[in-house]
């Protein structure tokens, strides 16, 4: 390598790192810490198939052991080692969790901010369609819409996402209300603009950190929807892993003592879910504090 | 009448009215105010809260719809247009908000905002906008660096000379300038006022001026008109109406606003308490407050001539 | 022979005879995310017993935050870096917090722009300033109660015993107004300190409430600092007047002599800027007011003034006595 390409290469490595510390010193430390965690659970998710035994081999002699060095969280009642069920599920529920939320987002948020504008009927009309969604307990309405179309991983996606584009809904709705009086709103409407320019422009930008936080809350809601569906028995089924699953199934075993079978999965829960609400917050508190 | 119908005025309103429902009542944020804008003139409308006053700029400008009366600009009728066949009009008639910081769009860098009215001149494209843009700029004495800077980031009177030159983009016939000097300290409003009378000046342009400060409303207007409770109380030539007012209410207002007269105030003027919110009565809108008040005022009151060109809505005015 | 100790309670007395505000070169540092500055540099002024002092100044002129570093009110980020504060001939910047609560409140109080920011939105006014009279003075309900009517009517509400049942909602923004001040009358402070009390107000209601105001604060032998950017209101009320900008005091002393032949060219340029009586062009100050981000080399106004010399930009001017006042110009 020549002297100059390398100084080049030490440069934008210099550069990155400046831009990179920039960042880090931005971003607050919650943030920071939640997104440690969920970016180490992704690696795992990953790189599941590498790291764990396969999740579906059965090891008939070793039902119910305890955690080892063998089996990282035990064995479950079917043999199943946990640890590598736990992070294969990781892969399940992420995923799920994910697209659910981009899809109802992409549904949500234009129909609000669209609302929001535009007023009359077509706001009264959405609001109401968006009420009598979230009038049911998310959960039955999941139950129902799986209990119509079958409950197989693409249609757990759909009716997530249906359950949850109300709230984007709501959320861009309310978030657009005060931004659509505002004096550049005016101006723009002065200078002609038409609705989707002003919407793609000026409005739907400024809803961007309270989409993120939303987008954040709505993951988390969606792993515990999923798992809620799949205790109950709708939801994903055996062998597949899948946290809720697997919680539902060790719930016998913590009376008698084996209590890993479903701390481990409820832990993953917890944990994920904790790390997507600490990312929400802090980007609700940024903007909250901004004058 | 108060809008003779002479074919050369650039804006006539007629009989306009703007009601808002609020809290069950009706509110006539505008009720029946009619006046024509010459071209080449500064027509000022004067008025505290609760006047009306802001709601009429915008009723100009099609950006809230009314709710009875007619519009007219450079000859056409424009309140029953919808808006798509509007908005090729929009290059004729502009407005400047009063304060410049919620103006412009915080994320976006002045020189896009620029942009925006930039594509309102007809032949614009998009090569030329960065170079239209600096001599925009520059035609209100910036330094075009200022383009590349976020809202946040320029002072206030900067920024409202950047609105201004802005909303003049696409050379309009008409800028309706709401409360322009009002956000900024006063020892900057005269760089604003300056400002105007001279694109007055250099472009032909008439000047709708809505304001509550009369030293900016006396030192740019040629014809005023006083607003007050949703009705113009007075009009007519700036000179007759602010030095010698006929209206209790300009009287009282002159009185309560002038500097030079604060420190000679005999207080004869003075209006009592303050705007009730009590809904439209049919008489005299400021029965309650005028200090020369009768049983008579009781009674619907319209606008008579006083002497050439000046109107006033009280029988008891007198030249 | 026996000596006599020394009186206690006449040696405070002594102690009060004097100004009943003294702030003395007060200077304060702003960390905010785009970096440091130096919102107030060198404010000097007093408040002297039964007075109205008037403190002008234009945006970036430090005259809110001074108001807040009087009641140890300072926002986040923002530091107090030298000067001292007396009240009554104590530091207020060396009390602990337990004996400022005690002035605050009782002995000064403060009535911002917004009446609302004043007003709790979920008690009746009346009660609001009944509760300031009963804890100021233990008197009883019913005798509060009645002193509240008294202040509301006093500052101008119709109809006050009516009214005193109300909510601040309940009140336009002018009455709101009215009933803040009134409710920072009833402690009886010492000193009432108002910021842009009559700011964003009609005009035509703006003069009728700051000569109630007046009133009542002459009525009480108290002290009025008025802190407003409209030199008119100044003019109409106060008995003193403090020109600031850009976080120093550029004049201060009589109103009339002031306003009416100042020293300072910026006080000069900005009561023209107000005195306008004819149409055509405005007078104006050019350009704009300097960022702070670091201590002034020279004259604050230098940039600006049009009858500035070298020596301005090059040190900065001290508040001397001259001419009946205090003004802080080289060429005065």
């Amino acid at each position: 390598m020549s002297t100059s390409s390398a100084r080049e290469t030490a440069s934008v490595a210099a550069a990155v790192r400046e831009r990179a510390g920039r960042w880090r010193r931005g971003t607050p430390t919650g943030r920071l810490v939640a997104l440690g965690v969920l970016f180490a659970i992704v690696v795992l998710a990953i790189f599941a198939p590498l790291i764990g035994s396969d999740p579906e081999a059965v090891d008939s002699f070793g039902e119910l052991e305890a955690p080892s060095g063998a089996h990282f969280f035990g064995t479950d009642q079917f043999g199943l080692d946990v640890f590598s069920r736990v992070i294969h599920a990781a892969r399940i529920d992420l995923t799920v969790a994910v697209l659910a939320s981009l899809l109802a987002l992409v549904v949500g948020m234009p129909l609000g901010a669209l609302a929001a504008y535009r007023r009359g009927w077509f706001d009264q009309v959405t609001m109401r369609i968006a009420e009598s969604f979230q009038a049911f307990p998310a959960l039955l309405l999941a139950m129902g819409v799986a209990a119509a179309l079958g409950s197989s991983l693409r249609n757990l996606v759909f009716i997530i996402a249906i359950v949850n584009a109300p709230v984007y809904f709501r959320l861009t709705r309310n978030a657009v209300i005060p931004l659509r009086d505002s004096d550049y709103v005016i101006m723009a409407r002065a200078a002609g603009r038409s609705t989707r320019q002003i919407l793609f422009g000026h409005i739907l930008p400024n809803v961007r950190e309270v989409a993120i936080a939303q987008f954040s809350v709505n993951c988390a809601w969606a792993i515990q929807i999923l798992a809620g569906l799949s205790f109950i028995g709708i939801g994903v089924r055996l062998p597949t892993a899948e946290w809720g699953l697997m919680v539902r199934l060790g719930t016998d075993y913590i009376v008698t003592g084996e209590w890993w079978v479903s701390v481990f999965p409820g832990l993953a829960i917890i944990v994920v879910v904790l790390a997507l609400n600490e990312i929400a917050d802090s980007f609700r508190r940024e903007v909250s504090l901004r004058p | 009448m108060s809008s003779p119908l002479s074919g050369t005025a650039l804006l006539e309103v007629e009989e306009a009215e703007k009601t808002f429902p609020a809290d069950g009542a009706t509110v006539r944020a505008v009720d029946g105010v009619s006046l024509s804008v010459e071209p080449g003139e500064i027509f000022g409308v004067v008025g505290e809260s609760g006047s009306g006053k802001s709601t009429l700029a915008r009723l100009v400008l099609k950006l809230t719809p009314l709710t009875a009366g007619r519009i007219s600009f450079d000859g056409e009728r424009i309140d029953e247009l919808p808006e798509k066949r509007f908005r090729e009009r929009r290059r004729d008639m502009q407005i400047v908000l009063q304060d410049p910081l919620a103006s412009f769009d915080p994320r976006w860098k002045i020189t896009r905002s620029m942009g925006e009215f930039l594509q309102l001149r007809s032949g614009f494209t998009k090569a030329t906008a960065a170079q239209e843009a600096v001599a925009a700029a520059a035609s209100v004495g910036l330094d075009p660096a200022i383009l590349d800077r976020y809202p946040a980031q320029v002072s206030g009177g900067q920024l409202q000379r950047l609105s201004i030159a802005r909303s003049l983009a696409s050379n309009p016939k008409l800028l309706v300038v709401d409360e322009p000097t009002s956000s900024l300290d006063v020892s900057i409003r005269g760089q604003i006022v300056n400002l105007l009378l001279d694109e007055r000046e250099a472009r032909q342009l008439t000047i709708v001026l809505i304001s509550h400060d009369l030293s900016v409303v006396r030192a740019m207007s040629d014809r005023v008109a006083v607003m007050y409770r949703g009705q113009i109380v007075e009009i007519g030539p700036a000179a007759d109406v602010l030095e010698r007012p006929a209206h209790p209410y300009t009287r009282g207002l002159l009185e309560a606003t002038s500097f030079a007269r604060r420190k000679a105030a005999t207080g004869s003027a003075r209006l009592r308490g303050e705007l009730a919110d009590d809904e439209a009565c049919t008489g005299c809108r400021l029965l309650d407050r005028c200090p020369l008040a009768e049983e008579r005022c009781r009674e619907t009151q319209s606008l008579r001539p006083l002497t050439e060109g000046h109107e006033v809505r009280c029988w008891k005015a007198t030249a | 022979m026996t000596s006599v100790a020394p009186d206690p309670v006449r040696a405070t007395d002594d102690a009060r005879d004097g100004d009943l505000l003294v702030v003395d070169r007060l200077a304060a540092r702003a960390r905010t995310r785009q970096g440091e500055t130096f919102p107030l540099q060198d404010i000097t002024f007093t408040v002297p017993r039964n007075a109205i002092v008037g403190v002008v100044g234009e945006s970036g002129s430090g005259k809110s935050l001074t108001t807040a570093a009087i009641l140890g009110l300072l926002p986040a980020g923002v530091a107090l870096t030298s000067g001292t504060i007396l009240f009554e001939g104590r530091d207020l910047l060396t009390l602990p917090e337990r004996q400022l609560r005690a002035i605050r409140g009782a002995k000064i109080s403060i009535v911002f722009q917004n009446p609302r920011a004043s007003l709790n939105p979920v008690i009746s006014v009346g009660k609001q300033i009944a509760e300031v009279t009963r804890v100021h003075t233990g008197a009883g309900k019913r005798e509060a109660w009645e002193h509240a009517v008294e202040l509301l009517d006093g500052m101008g509400i119709r109809n006050a015993r009516r009214r005193a049942d109300d909510y601040p909602h309940q009140y336009s923004g002018g009455m709101a107004q009215r009933a803040a001040l009134a409710r920072a009358l009833a402690c009886s402070p010492r000193l009432l300190i108002a910021d842009e009390p009559t700011t964003g107000l009609d005009a035509t209601v703006q003069e009728d409430v700051l000569e109630l105001l007046v009133t009542r604060i002459r009525e009480r032998d108290a002290s009025l600092l008025l802190i407003s950017h409209d030199i008119g209101v100044i003019a109409a009320t106060c008995d003193e007047v403090v020109v600031m900008y850009a976080g120093t005091v550029l004049e201060s002393g009589p109103a009339g002599p002031i306003l009416e032949g100042a020293l300072s060219p910026y006080t000069a340029a900005l009561v023209a800027c107000f005195d306008v009586t004819e149409s055509g062009r405005m007078r104006a100050i050019p350009g704009s007011t300097p960022v702070l981000t670091h201590a002034h080399a020279g004259c604050p106004f230098a940039s600006r003034c049009e009858v500035a010399e070298p020596v301005c930009a090059d040190s900065v001017p001290a508040l001397e006595e001259k001419g009946g006042r205090r003004v802080a110009c080289h060429l005065r």
